[in-house]
């Protein structure tokens, strides 16, 4: 074996150009489906567990699968929500796990997830570095927003402003990262947790200013019969929440009618969870309740065809690629047929002609679908979440 | 060295035949064959080689009974008795110099590379006068240079007998009297029997006999002496 290896490899090495085109062919036509499969495989796995480690959640009526999206991918900003006091609600049965999800804004593009410190252990994320927020203004960052940003612990995150061009508009928080979490390879890695007032805060439905009936105030304010008017262009509103101006924040209106995005619930056991779908699946108050997993599956169904197709594809450039290696591969004996009798003639055995001609084969196709595998592999491992980005997207 | 009695032999799905009633080579002795092309000469060198087995007669080469032996007892024969070279030299490309000439070694599990072959390489590259063109492959060598290799190659297991097939058909006149003094150097220094078919005459002049194949037998489409 070792004399046939190395006179295939003196062949290989000789034959270089050629070698790599039949290389090149072979990896070419293995690459896409070993990689689409293995893509997909992977996509399947993490969207699944994800979905599966998020048994049901309520929302306001709408496409179920924006919702689903939402609540486990933060992609997308739902038009319709749902009132605070529906949260309130959930809670108040002791049956169920509940967590608020709201998602407007975002902070340097990467989207702002409004939720309390219980998502955390629900979805067991780590904390790298720092604690999970205490108070309105602090926020949690995910891995790859530290890392994309440069974050560390006491640096301060601006939200985008909605509408740059917008004169009275909102005021984008400065808000301080208290924690950086652990990679996941999820979607948490690239979002940015505070806690629901922070997010109404940022939405202008909350505030903090300096008192208006302080002297200093005094010019900057109308007073009317029974009560004080602030000039707008005199009495700006912080644009970070500190210990010394926290005391000062406060909401315009109930919270009860403030906006959530959607609620994850997580029932004690299986019984609970279906007299909760029943309860949340005929109500004459917009909501909805859906299992994710049911969801994507309606998302997963379309991809496996988008596969299928793709295999159906491969199999044929399959053949055909091993038709023309084959004509290749015959073509190659005819041309080496003299060098074969030459071999035989002084003493080679046929066996070991063919032994050194199916090592040459051999090396080819070994080295051309290691390749398509470790790229196939590599692929996998820079776009999972890239691919899951994109799907959850659309 | 060699004896040939009453041999016959016929190609499969072939009228060519070839029938020789005697013929015999004595040990050392140099015999160059002459005759027309399709007169059965290279025939001849396959049977002596044990390429080809007679349907008929006896053929004894260095003291083996060639026509008894099956495949497996004829291709030992010829790794341990035959030297060949080739009109077309047939060295394989992708080998430089070096493994051509070692190539028996390298194909054949009953040979061993040892070191004391590679220096058995490297001394009949320097006798034929290409120890410079050992990391060279045949792309990049002339005619003359390639027969030099061709017949180190014939040369380095040591054989009793060399078949040579019109060795100097494909190279130039200034070039063929350099490579036919240093083969036939090399032989005499060895004592090994050579059978050359050739239509050259200087090769044939240079033998000890010369057998003309137009006259020696009689064929059907061929030969027979």
């Amino acid at each position: 074996m070792r004399r046939a290896l190395y006179l295939a490899w003196q062949y290989i090495r000789f034959h270089r150009w050629k070698t790599v085109v039949m290389i090149l062919c072979l990896f070419l036509t293995a690459v896409l489906p070993i990689t689409v499969s293995r893509l997909l495989s992977s996509f399947e796995t993490g969207i699944f567990a994800r979905a599966a480690a998020t048994p049901a959640v309520i929302g306001a009526q709408g496409s179920r699968l924006d919702l689903a999206l939402q609540s486990l991918y933060f992609n997308r900003k739902l038009e319709s929500t749902l009132p605070y006091s529906e949260f309130k609600q959930v809670v108040e049965d002791q049956y169920v796990k509940a967590i608020p999800i709201h998602i407007q804004h975002a902070a340097r593009d990467y989207p702002i997830v409004a939720t309390n410190n219980e998502y955390f252990s629900f979805r067991s994320l780590r904390f790298k570095e720092g604690r999970p927020f205490g108070i309105i203004g602090e926020c949690v960052v995910g891995a790859s927003v530290a890392a994309a940003l440069q974050l560390n612990l006491e640096d301060g995150l601006l939200s985008d402003r909605p509408d740059l061009l917008g004169l009275a508009g909102d005021y984008p928080l400065k808000m301080k990262v208290v924690g950086i979490l652990e990679a996941q390879n999820s979607a948490d890695d690239g979002a940015v947790f505070v806690d629901l007032k922070t997010q109404w805060v940022i939405e202008g439905l909350g505030h903090g200013h300096q008192d208006l009936e302080s002297d200093e105030q005094s010019e900057n304010v109308k007073r009317e019969s029974d009560r004080i008017v602030a000039l707008p262009s005199k009495v700006v509103p912080y644009t970070e929440i500190t210990p010394e101006n926290l005391a000062s924040f406060h909401f315009h209106g109930s919270l009860d009618d403030f906006p959530v995005s959607a609620i994850i619930i997580e029932a004690q056991d299986v019984k609970r969870e279906t007299i909760f779908e029943a309860k949340y699946q005929n109500n004459d108050r917009g909501l909805q309740f859906i299992r994710p997993v049911e969801s994507l599956e309606t998302l997963m169904s379309t991809l496996f065809k988008v596969k299928r197709l793709v295999n159906v594809n491969t199999w044929l450039i399959g053949v055909s690629t091993a038709l023309l290696t084959g004509l290749v591969m015959l073509l190659s004996l005819k041309l080496r047929q003299g060098e074969m009798e030459t071999m035989f003639k002084i003493g080679c055995e046929r066996k070991m002609i063919a032994l050194i001609q199916l090592t040459e084969l051999g090396a080819i196709l070994i080295i051309g679908l290691g390749l398509a595998i470790a790229c196939a592999f590599g692929l996998d491992w820079f776009a999972t979440r890239g691919l899951e980005n994109w799907i959850a997207g659309q | 060295m060699i004896s040939i009695n009453n041999l016959y032999f016929q190609y499969p799905k072939s009228e060519f035949s070839i029938e020789i009633s005697e013929l015999s080579v004595a040990a050392g002795e140099r015999l160059a064959i002459v005759g027309p092309s399709g007169s059965g000469k290279t025939t001849l060198l396959s049977l002596i080689a044990g390429i080809a087995k007679p349907q008929r007669g006896t053929l004894s080469v260095c003291g083996h009974n060639v026509d008894q032996m099956n495949d497996q007892q004829r291709r030992q024969f010829r790794i341990s008795e035959i030297g060949f070279v080739f009109q077309r030299f047939e060295l394989v490309d992708y080998l430089n110099v070096r493994d051509n000439i070692a190539l028996p070694y390298l194909i054949n599990r009953s040979l061993k590379l040892t070191p004391q072959i590679r220096a058995k390489v490297n001394q009949l590259a320097q006798k034929m006068a290409i120890q410079d063109l050992l990391r060279r492959h045949p792309n990049k060598l002339s005619q003359g240079e390639k027969q030099r290799v061709a017949i180190c190659r014939a040369l380095i297991t040591s054989p009793q007998l060399i078949l040579a097939d019109e060795p100097t058909g494909n190279l130039d006149p200034a070039n063929k009297q350099i490579i036919l003094d240093l083969f036939f150097e090399q032989l005499s220094a060895s004592d090994r029997g050579l059978v050359v078919v050739t239509h050259d005459m200087a090769v044939a002049q240079q033998c000890d006999r010369v057998v003309d194949f137009s006259t020696f037998h009689t064929a059907q489409m061929g030969a027979s002496f």
